[in-house]
């Protein structure tokens, strides 16, 4: 029904009735809420007028949580039941979390490996439980200051966050009850917000160094099209890693070089990067500081660090994310030079060091004029406005691109890419398989992400096994393994067995913290399709199709039945929609596809009229059959 | 939405005719066209079926863009819509071309062992680019007289310098980040 199909899609049906929807920045740090109010958009306040949310989450004995900066002070008198910086731990599993010290000092659940499940003195908690945590208070504030329910969120994370960091983003938000409709990129908010308030045209970088990753991204802002032309980045390196770097150099000052933080106890080590974050604050508006801190058997420490050893310290980390800088310069095809402006984003970006070196690669156009703090979340809700339909006229467009290969492991642990870095996202990409003995009826496919040649240097996103191929002769069986990146950059991937007729497609969501048996189970029904899901689902295909039909039809005699039609003409094609509408709840496939005929020859001349009132351009070379 | 055929060629896609020659603006303007159309981003409201539709057709617009933007792409493509595949097809390269191509690997390869390996490396990367340049020309001209079978050699060569471009553009941002 393509000739009746002129409504915008995404449009409000009721313009005037404001949809809620908000912007959430949920950082390593620090999290915020943002909504699009009549003024435009608002970060919205906590009840004492405070916009920051620490993402700092405490457990409590009475089996409450308190989250925030209530948390937050209690985190170095009670370690262990206090999580700081849980997005560091999001989609990685238990050897990576300890492997890394910087991540945090608690104490694990050993029980499943995949999972990187804390244990505080009360109940063992998941990152996505600890980030649904914050995301619920954050929810909670939104509804107190918006006053109603929220229709969804679009939650910004990193840009080159993994697939399993994202499925994990996803995954707290449903727990907190909020509804995603979409993860944004936080580089790509921050230039939405930054491109939209000064109306920029041109090339961007954003360089964004929050409190425990870094990203860069090169885009391209032309007439409401934020394309995303590179990004790269390191999610594992931000503002604690300088807090760690200060704290360490204390302890070599106060001789406890050797032992490092295990000369101290948990609580102590919580007190002392505390400390170092404020002597690192302070340090961005005075040249030294001066500092007393209680390490244990070592007493009471003071000392002194101006902002040069800083600096030092902290230099080989910014070169890193120079260098980082230039990789996505050159993935993007563009010069340091060609860069018009750049943003910068994430409270480390307040180190006046880091302003300096980033001028310095990119000449001296680093811009600030947006809080560095609010920008991502301001950014997610002018999008979210948008997805929740309150713009219908906006032309904002945001192009952004997957920031890791894509690949499978093939003989000798080596990975063949599939969707390179930096592709464009939605993208698809379809792999062909066979089978390499007579009578195979199952293949092993490992999906990885990274840049590296070899499987054991990337990522390990899914293994999964393809069951249920009919038994034939080696390499007559072909298997189409569809590999889709959706707009959220999240991975789906869909078989299809093609040499027996029989097309069959599931949906995979690989993940971390989904074990192998789950994700071979909503595998296993791929391929094996019996006459009965035949039936059903031509039933079901029949009962969207009719659903496509009807929407289209009543856009379109709202549109111009009054102005098209005669009043014998609406009559016969109201008859005919009402039977499509009383046929589609019944298991009649056929009567439903008779009725869908039915009406569409009603509607063939309403159709040309309104193809002759000025749609010739869009329809030209189609009938009305076509789909 | 529903008026965008994903069965169709790309040339079709974008409404252009089929062609080697092509305006890279008018490209890019027709890409954001069709992606205002059927991006998910527009369809965040509508039901699963129109939502699977939008990623599926926003991905196909994202391939067909790609694939057309690029020259070497876009001449694999048009010889496969005329029912080659230049990758299966092998075909004797000139004797000379093959020398060519071993002197510029050596060069290469040499590059890092010479006193300014950066300006090899940028003298092999600019030398690559010229030849790219010269033989997305003669493509043109070929695909105009439905040449094919000069077509594919030209393809083949075009894969040769862009590996050396590649390999030369790769080993000059490593000597820039090492740094």
């Amino acid at each position: 029904m393509s000739l009746l199909q002129i409504a915008e899609p995404g449009q409000s049906k009721t313009p005037h009735e404001q949809r809620l929807a908000v912007g959430v920045d949920l950082g390593t740090t620090n999290s915020l809420i943002a909504s699009m109010g009549s003024n435009g958009v608002e970060v919205l306040p906590d009840a004492a007028g405070g916009f920051i949310l620490p993402s700092v989450v405490r457990y409590l004995s009475d089996g409450n949580v308190e989250v925030g900066l209530n948390a937050k002070l209690m985190s170095a008198d009670d370690p262990g039941n206090t999580i700081v910086s849980v997005k560091r731990l999001m989609g990685h599993s238990l050897a990576e979390v300890q492997a890394d010290e910087t991540r945090g000092f608690y104490v694990y659940d050993q029980i499943d490996p995949s999972v990187s499940r804390i244990k505080t003195d009360y109940r063992s908690v998941t990152p996505e439980e600890v980030s649904a945590e914050i995301l619920r208070a954050l929810r909670k504030r939104a509804e107190d200051c918006l006053g109603g329910e929220l229709v969804g969120a679009v939650v910004t994370v990193p840009a080159y966050f993994d697939d399993a960091q994202r499925h994990a983003t996803k995954h707290a938000a449903t727990l907190a009850g909020l509804h995603v409709l979409r993860l944004l990129n936080e580089p790509t908010a921050a230039a939405v917000a930054y491109g939209l308030d000064q109306a920029r045209q041109g090339t961007v970088a954003v360089y964004d160094l929050g409190g425990g990753t870094f990203d860069i991204s090169i885009l391209r802002l032309e007439g409401g099209v934020f394309q995303v032309l590179s990004t790269a980045g390191d999610t594992a390196l931000g503002g604690d890693d300088l807090d760690h770097l200060i704290a360490l150099w204390i302890l070599e000052q106060a001789g406890l070089k050797e032992e490092g933080f295990s000369a101290l106890t948990a609580s102590t080590v919580r007190r002392l990067l505390n400390h170092a974050e404020e002597i690192k604050c302070l340090l961005s508006e005075q040249e030294s500081v001066q500092f007393e801190i209680d390490l244990d058997r070592v007493g009471n420490y003071s000392g002194e660090i101006d902002r040069r050893t800083f600096n030092t310290l902290i230099d080989p980390l910014i070169k890193k994310t120079l260098s980082t800088c230039r990789h996505a310069l050159h993935d993007a095809n563009v010069r340091a030079s060609e860069i018009d402006d750049v943003v910068m984003v994430g409270g480390s970006t307040r180190v006046p060091y880091v302003r300096e070196q980033v001028g310095k690669l990119f000449g001296a156009r680093v811009r600030t004029n947006i809080d560095p703090d609010k920008v991502v979340a301001i950014g997610a809700a002018i999008q979210a406005d948008i997805l929740a339909g309150n713009k219908p006229d906006s032309d904002l467009l945001l192009l952004d691109v997957a920031p890791l290969s894509l690949g499978i492991e093939t003989m000798g642990g080596l990975v063949e890419k599939i969707i390179p870095r930096n592709s464009t996202i939605p993208v698809a990409r379809a792999q062909e398989f066979t089978t390499y003995k007579d009578g195979q009826t199952a293949i092993a496919i490992h999906v990885v992400q990274g840049e590296r040649e070899m499987v054991a240097d990337c990522r390990s996103l899914a293994r999964f096994e393809l069951r249920g191929i009919p038994p034939l002769t080696a390499g007559v069986a072909r298997i189409r393994v569809t590999f889709q990146i959706d707009a959220d950059g999240v991975l789906n991937v869909s078989a299809e067995e093609r040499s027996s007729g029989v097309r069959a497609s599931v949906q995979v969501k690989p993940s971390f913290g989904l074990s192998d048996s789950e994700i071979a189970d909503m595998l296993k029904a791929s391929i094996e399709f019996s006459a009965q899901d035949k039936v059903n689902r031509g039933l079901r295909e029949q009962q969207v199709e009719a659903d496509r039909v009807l929407q289209a039809i009543d856009a379109a005699l709202t549109a111009d039945g009054e102005a098209l039609l005669s009043r014998q003409e609406r009559v016969t094609i109201d008859a005919a929609r009402l039977e499509l509408d009383k046929v589609r709840n019944g298991d009649n496939q056929l009567a439903i596809k008779a009725a869908i005929a039915d009406l569409e020859t009603a509607c063939a001349e309403f159709a040309a009229r309104r193809m002759d009132a000025g749609m010739r351009k869009v329809v030209a070379g189609r009938n009305i059959h076509e789909l | 939405m529903s008026d965008i055929d994903l069965t169709t060629n790309y040339f079709e896609l974008f409404q252009l005719p089929i062609g080697y020659c092509l305006k890279p603006s008018e490209l890019e303007c027709r890409y954001k066209a069709l992606q205002r159309k059927v991006h998910p981003d527009r369809f965040v409201a509508a039901d699963e079926r129109q939502q699977l539709y939008a990623v599926q057709a926003a991905s196909q617009v994202n391939s067909a863009y790609e694939t057309l933007s690029n020259p070497l792409q876009r001449a694999i493509y048009m010889l496969e819509l005329a029912g080659i595949d230049p990758v299966d097809h092998t075909v004797a390269m000139p004797m000379d071309f093959l020398a060519e191509q071993i002197e510029l690997r050596e060069q290469l390869t040499n590059a890092s062992s010479t006193s300014s390996p950066a300006t090899e490396l940028s003298k092999l990367k600019t030398h690559a680019e010229a030849c790219l340049n010269r033989l997305y020309d003669e493509l043109n001209v070929q695909f105009e007289n439905n040449d094919y079978s000069s077509a594919i050699i030209t393809v083949q060569k075009l894969q040769f310098f862009q590996k050396l471009y590649h390999e030369a553009d790769e080993r000059l941002l490593l000597l820039e980040t090492e740094c």
